[in-house]
């Protein structure tokens, strides 16, 4: 499919396509902007928890007395007594071989993760709050830690539940087509076993939750910072044996979320807990060491992968055993299955696969519980893939951009559905590739690199592939019983008597601009100018039913239902415009600010002047119009989805003496589907990059043998900056989805995806593929080993 | 992370900051710029019943020039970004102020301060180093008492000094090697003849260093080395001056060769363990890059660019 250069706006008459400035940024660029610390009531009492030193150990007892008699300390509870308030927290899940297991909300009998918490403190502030948590004395009695997967997996290994054996949350196996008789036809079979690490998400705004019970109504309200208010309320209901219209969940706005705020927390039910118990506002704002030690966790994967072709380097089939480090507690609503299943589903790649298949166990372990991270399974599973693609390459002595060219899917095979059940329904993967080998000087580059080898400096390029699947509908997931999670999203939109528009979503937001992009959406729509609307989410009680933000849904899912809502406006506007103008209602139309006759286009009438007769505030409307401009809708994203693709291409720079590896390019092509505002599209493309190459080089969660976490700060967990990036380059390609409403995909996790294994490919590719990459972060040491081990034999210097 | 609960006293004078030091110690804790004290504060692992701040104490933030003795001298109180910014350290000891640059980012180098980062003594840290290569020493006071010592004697272990719980450092002094120690109009010194390197490996700009070098020679006009001094950050629990490396350079020309010895002798004095950010050998490996590179970089800094303009 062609590339689409997108017109300048000003030749632009839609406001989708447009790059407008985002509505939210003066709040949030002048400090206006109100965070979940910003909310204080009256007569509120601040927690603070108790957490576990040890990675797994019994409770013997627990202590409150102390605490309990500190000046300003007004309430604790340990495990036993919190759970005489509210049941824990129970996540099902269908896939055959899954146990459920309990996640407390605070430890019963035993501790599963350091960090875990044990017994709350409820004060007259935090500080008295961390006070008394100094002064509860808790009998722990360790027990054997199981931090890793290799350790879990071990025959030997403790048990982390009791209800599961092995440590094994579960253990599927599914095999499509027939692999072993499409091995025999392969010339070439390459395998590795690859390990990403375990990542934190790391918003800004860690995460927090204020609860209060009205007595009188018997009502809650919870302001949270959370990227899934509809969910949050359907756990708490359940954990808190209140029916869900009783619940009100709520956000100011949110710092950042990433995944690590689209989970129920334990911490959030204990605060509703309590605010019931005690009927008063109960607050908690979770601190950084709380937020790395407690929160979620992300994307820990062993994967061994085995890719086997043809003389020609076509694909014949893949084999997968994959195991994801699920941590202590299964968590609500994803369990470790979302990371494991989307994993062996989308490891197929932006190629064509028949025979596949795979094992795929989640496994629990004395560790913080896993839960989503941007990308969720795809940055692992890219890397797996294309590093492999990579050492296909190397074994044919092809280059590598040759294998790809020969495997990706091309214009002819949409749409196609991967075996797995990935919807590729349109794209551009190898005009993208092309592209990008255009863009990055591909063959100017191998004739410097070769300068420079000779100048004693180690220059690689790598490249990764990759379909980003988006915005699952709801006829996927019901085999999976996620019955909290709703897979639709909703939309109202409402034209007040002076002709503005307020449009509220189930979205929710967590800094991407939807306030902007879904009010684009509207504003083409209802001919309203994108200043007079306005957009509110994040709210179960201003929002239709719906799911909210994670899985890069928002543009499609979202953006469809207030599509379809403000169609019904439009629909009426239409008709009011035509009695108004003494039409029929074939013979109008609607443009920008009005609704116009399509025979005489100089007779219009405003749209402003419509909402108001509509409102009956003058005028008249036609029989039977209800009065008032107001419409709900739902949207059910395409059932299987739809796919963005995109490559992502870096150069990179290896110190041989230190391993440092610095970045000097870094390129993304990527096809998104139509894009609302090209703008908000980079800014998610680059902070994804950033967050990518964090993952290649930088960050990693560390546990010691002993389930200790060890670099629960920002001084040693490292998050890249400015200074550790280079400029990010994009190129757009625009191939509108024919499955979605306005033929947008989603766009939100992409950036992430293809750092890991486009890094490493350059990494290899700068030390001569002399040595292999197979563990995610690289760090200068472990580069640096990768180079002495490569001297004996294959010396790289 | 939310600090204990602890009184706050800010004296005007230093005489009132030593009495109520002295009053309350050993539970008292010295409040400087707060870069490393607030954070350990609010993780609750040091919890002093007493906070002296010396933030509004008057005349602990000068920067001045000792012509006799070739010494930069800092009040404790000098922010980094001052003492990084200052003509007279960027003129007299432009090493000084390269280093700093590697301490943290600005808004830490604008809060953090001399005497804060000599006294917290994290050995990762370039003051440290600073004060071990340039033959510094601290001033510490206390009520009735005031001694001085060197970085040899005041550093002790990781993260620990020789400052008793009553004593401020005052001051510190940091001598800048000069071959002939001519004063130039301007009044900032012009040491000749010395030229001087420094290397640092950091995961991320801004962050501790796994390891930093920093070294000044001396090289004649036969090309020799005459005089030599090299420090390391991260090569042990407090900063390391390598003697033996440095007595091995003097009477040779530069050369690969004798660099990589050097390296290897700066290394072999260095105490290094694992960590979370490096093993032990990766760390050595490091440290002995980092000093070919800034021996390299000393020989490549030529007399026009020697210490001090
Ligand atoms: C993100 C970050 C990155 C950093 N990176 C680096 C880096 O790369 N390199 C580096 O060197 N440092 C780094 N630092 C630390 C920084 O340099 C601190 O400023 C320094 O360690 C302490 O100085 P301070 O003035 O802030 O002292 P404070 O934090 O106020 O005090 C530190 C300790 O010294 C004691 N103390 C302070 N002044 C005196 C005195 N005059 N007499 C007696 N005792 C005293 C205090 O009681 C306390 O125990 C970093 C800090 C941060 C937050």
């Amino acid at each position: 499919m062609a590339r689409v250069t997108v017109p300048p706006a000003s030749v632009r008459e839609t406001f989708v396509g447009r790059s407008v400035q985002r509505k939210e940024d003066s709040r949030f660029l002048t400090g206006a902007a109100r965070y979940l610390g910003d909310v204080s009531l009256p007569r509120m009492l601040h927690v603070a928890f108790v957490r576990s030193p040890y990675a797994h150990a019994r409770v013997r007892s627990v202590s409150l007395e102390a605490a309990l008699g500190l000046r300003g300390v007004v309430a604790a509870y340990t495990g036993p007594q919190i759970h005489a308030l509210a049941r824990p927290i129970r996540t099902p899940f269908g896939a055959a071989s899954y146990r459920e297991t309990d996640y407390p909300l605070l430890a019963v009998e035993k501790v599963r993760f350091a960090g875990e918490p044990v017994a709350v403190i409820v004060a007259e502030s935090r500080y008295v709050a961390e006070d008394g948590v100094g002064l509860v004395r808790v009998d722990y009695e360790p027990l054997d830690p199981v931090v890793s997967i290799d350790s879990a997996i071990a025959p030997s290994a403790p048990l982390v539940h009791a209800e599961l054996p092995g440590n094994l949350y579960c253990d599927e196996r599914q095999e499509y087509g027939d692999v072993d008789t499409a091995k025999a036809r392969a010339a070439y079979v390459v395998e590795g076993t690859f390990r990403s690490q375990r990542s934190a998400a790391v918003p800004l705004e860690c995460r927090g939750a204020l609860a209060r019970y009205d007595a009188g109504t018997g009502r809650l309200t919870l302001w949270t910072s959370t990227q899934l208010p509809h969910v949050v309320r359907y756990g708490l209901a359940e954990c808190l044996g209140m029916p869900e219209d009783q619940i009100h969940v709520l956000s100011p706005d949110v710092g950042g979320g990433f995944g690590n705020k689209a989970s129920l927390a334990p911490e959030q039910v204990v605060v509703s807990a309590i605010a019931r118990d005690l009927q008063r506002p109960i607050k908690w704002i979770e601190d950084r060491l709380e937020n790395f030690l407690a929160s979620s966790h992300g994307q820990e994967e062993r994967i061994w992968l085995r890719l086997s072709a043809d003389i020609h380097g076509q694909f014949l089939a893949l084999e997968a055993d994959i195991i994801v480090n699920g941590g202590a507690y299964s968590i609500f609503p994803d369990t470790p299955l979302n990371e494991l299943l989307n994993c062996a589903g989308c490891i197929v790649g932006p190629y064509k696969f028949a025979h596949y298949r795979y094992r795929a166990r989640a496994v629990a372990t004395t560790t913080c519980p896993h839960g989503p991270y941007r990308g969720v399974a795809r940055p692992p599973a890219n890397f797996a893939l294309e590093r492999l693609v990579n050492i296909l390459a190397a074994r044919m002595r092809v280059d590598p951009i040759d294998v790809r060219r020969r495997n990706l899917l091309s214009a002819e095979d949409f749409p196609y559905r991967t075996v797995t059940g990935l919807e590729r329904d349109s794209g551009n993967y190898r005009e993208a590739l092309e592209l990008a080998v255009q863009r990055l000087g591909y063959a100017e580059f191998r004739a410097r690199q070769a300068e420079w080898r000779a100048q004693g400096r180690y220059v690689g390029v790598g490249v990764a592939c990759f379909a980003e699947e988006c915005a699952v509908g709801t006829v996927k997931r019901q085999p999976r019983k996620l019955y909290s999670i709703a897979g639709y999203d909703g939309a109202r939109v409402r034209v007040d008597p002076h002709g503005r528009a307020i449009v509220f979503s189930s979205a929710a937001g967590s800094g991407q601009g939807h306030e902007t992009t879904l009010a684009q959406l509207a504003a083409d729509e209802l001919g309203i100018p994108l200043e007079d609307i306005t957009v509110r989410s994040n709210d179960t009680e201003v929002a239709p039913y719906g799911m909210g933000s994670t899985g890069s849904r928002t543009a499609v899912s979202s953006g469809g239902a207030v599509v379809l809502a403000a169609r019904k406006i439009r629909e009426q506007l239409l008709l009011l415009g035509a009695h108004v103008l003494n039409e029929s209602r074939d013979n109008v139309a609607i443009r920008p600010g009005s609704v116009y006759s399509l025979r005489d286009p100089s007779r219009s009438v405003s749209i402003q002047r419509l909402a108001w007769v509509a409102h009956r505030k003058e005028g008249t409307i036609p029989p039977g119009f209800e009065p008032g401009l107001e419409a709900v809708a739902f949207y059910d994203p395409p059932a299987y989805g739809v796919s963005s693709n995109a490559v992502h291409a870096a150069i990179v720079e290896v110190d041989p003496r230190t391993g440092r590896v610095t970045l000097l390019r870094y390129l993304v092509v990527e096809d998104t589907g139509r894009m609302i505002n090209p703008t908000i599209v980079e800014g998610q493309v680059k902070g994804g990059v950033a967050q990518g190459v964090g993952k290649a080089l930088f960050e990693e969660v560390l546990y010691d043998e002993t389930g200790q976490l060890v670099n629960a700060s920002f001084m040693d967990f490292l998050v890249p900056t400015a200074r550790e990036l280079c400029r990010i380059e994009v190129e757009h390609m625009e191939t509108p989805s024919p499955l979605t409403l306005g033929g947008m995909k989603g766009c939100a996790e992409g950036g992430i995806i293809g750092g890991p294994a486009a890094i490493g490919n350059a990494i290899v590719d700068a030390l001569q593929g002399r040595a292999e990459v197979y563990e995610l972060p690289f760090t200068p040491e472990k580069v640096w080993k990768l180079v002495r081990r490569a001297t004996p034999d294959s010396p790289v210097l | 992370m939310k600090p204990p609960p602890f009184k706050y006293i800010a004296p005007r004078s230093l005489d009132e900051a030593l009495a109520a030091l002295r009053e309350c110690s050993p539970d008292a804790k010295v409040l400087a710029g707060g870069q490393s004290l607030v954070p350990l504060l609010n993780f609750r692992l040091v919890q002093p019943s007493v906070l002296v701040d010396l933030n509004g104490v008057s005349g602990l933030d000068s920067i001045t020039w000792d012509p006799e003795r070739s010494e930069l001298v800092f009040g404790a109180m000098v922010r980094q970004a001052d003492a990084e910014r200052s003509p007279l350290v960027r003129g007299a000891c432009p090493l000084f102020a390269e280093a700093l640059r590697h301490v943290g980012h600005r808004a830490i180098r604008n809060r953090g301060t001399i005497g804060g980062s000599l006294a917290h003594a994290d050995p990762s840290a370039e003051l440290p180093l600073l004060l071990a290569l340039l033959d510094g020493r601290v001033r510490l006071l206390s009520v009735g008492r005031d001694r001085w010592l060197g970085a040899r004697d005041f550093f002790v272990s990781y993260l620990t000094t020789a400052l008793r719980p009553d004593e401020i450092l005052v001051e510190a002094r940091f001598r800048v090697p000069c071959a002939t120690g001519r004063t130039a109009s301007t009044g900032v010194p012009r040491p000749e003849a010395y030229r001087w390197g420094f290397m640092e490996f950091s995961r991320r700009a801004g962050d501790f260093a796994l390891a930093a070098v920093a070294t000044v020679l001396r090289i004649d006009r036969a090309g020799m080395i005459q005089d030599a001094a090299i420090a390391v950050a991260g090569g042990g629990p407090t900063p390391v001056r390598a003697s033996r490396a440095e007595q091995t350079l003097v009477g040779y020309p530069p050369s690969t060769h004798l660099f990589a010895e050097a390296a290897h002798l700066v290394v072999a004095a260095c105490e290094v363990e694992d960590d979370i950010h490096a093993s032990a050998e990766y760390r050595r490996e490091l440290i002995g890059v980092l000093v070919e590179r800034a021996l390299n970089q000393a020989v490549a800094h030529g007399s026009a660019d020697v210490c001090g303009v």
